[in-house]
């Protein structure tokens, strides 16, 4: 007996209902990850590279190693990241009342959590350790 | 028969791309412990620990 594909049995149109509910499943997964900026994907190539290190004080610096080959998009990089995480301490300390040194420790603490695989990050006593 | 086998593999292939974001997602959350070895007041960890968190969240740019 042969079947053809304009008659389909029961048990093949709910597979065939399940795969629709797979497919919508990906695509709602793919579109709720959200578009990463430029700077946002360059600062986490730079972590995970190791041109650019976290420090223990809650900034960035080019890491002494890769000092003589780090382009001169990581640096302005570097510059502009610090600025942004200074206003944001130096407001976050105004609003609590802390020494801003301490905010920026805190935060290192935290992004040590959330910084790419990869990453490098200088210890107060000048050793780097990567992530 | 053969209609209804092809149509397993297709389920199945469906089910492994499903899963595979979530994989992804997960990865980089492995427990790598990194200590820092600084200091932090107990006062400023309860003032803003939580603060610290949703603005590194908020702010991927920089973060």
């Amino acid at each position: 007996m042969r079947r053809t594909f304009s008659e389909p049995r029961p048990g093949m149109r709910w597979l065939a209902g399940l795969l629709v509910a797979f497919a919508v499943l990906v695509g709602a997964l793919v579109a709720g990850s959200g578009p990463a900026s430029a700077q946002e994907r360059a600062l986490d190539s730079y972590r995970a590279s190791g041109v650019i290190a976290e420090r223990f004080d809650g900034y960035v610096e080019i890491r002494a190693p890769a000092a003589p080959i780090a382009p001169a998009e990581a640096r302005a990089l570097v510059e502009e990241v610090n600025a942004k995480r200074r206003a944001l301490y130096t407001r976050r300390a105004e609003e609590s009342d802390v020494a801003v040194e301490q905010v920026g420790k805190l935060f290192a603490t935290k992004i040590v959590e959330t910084a790419p695989v990869g990453t490098f990050f200088l210890q107060p006593g000048g050793d780097y350790v990567r992530k | 028969m053969a209609l209804h086998r092809c149509a397993l593999i297709l389920l199945a292939l469906a089910a492994l791309a499903a899963c595979e974001p979530t994989v992804r997602v997960e990865a980089p959350r492995e427990p790598i412990t990194i200590n820092l070895n600084v200091k932090i007041d107990a006062e400023v960890r309860v003032k803003l620990e939580e603060q610290a968190e949703k603005d590194i969240k908020n702010a991927p740019d920089i973060f």
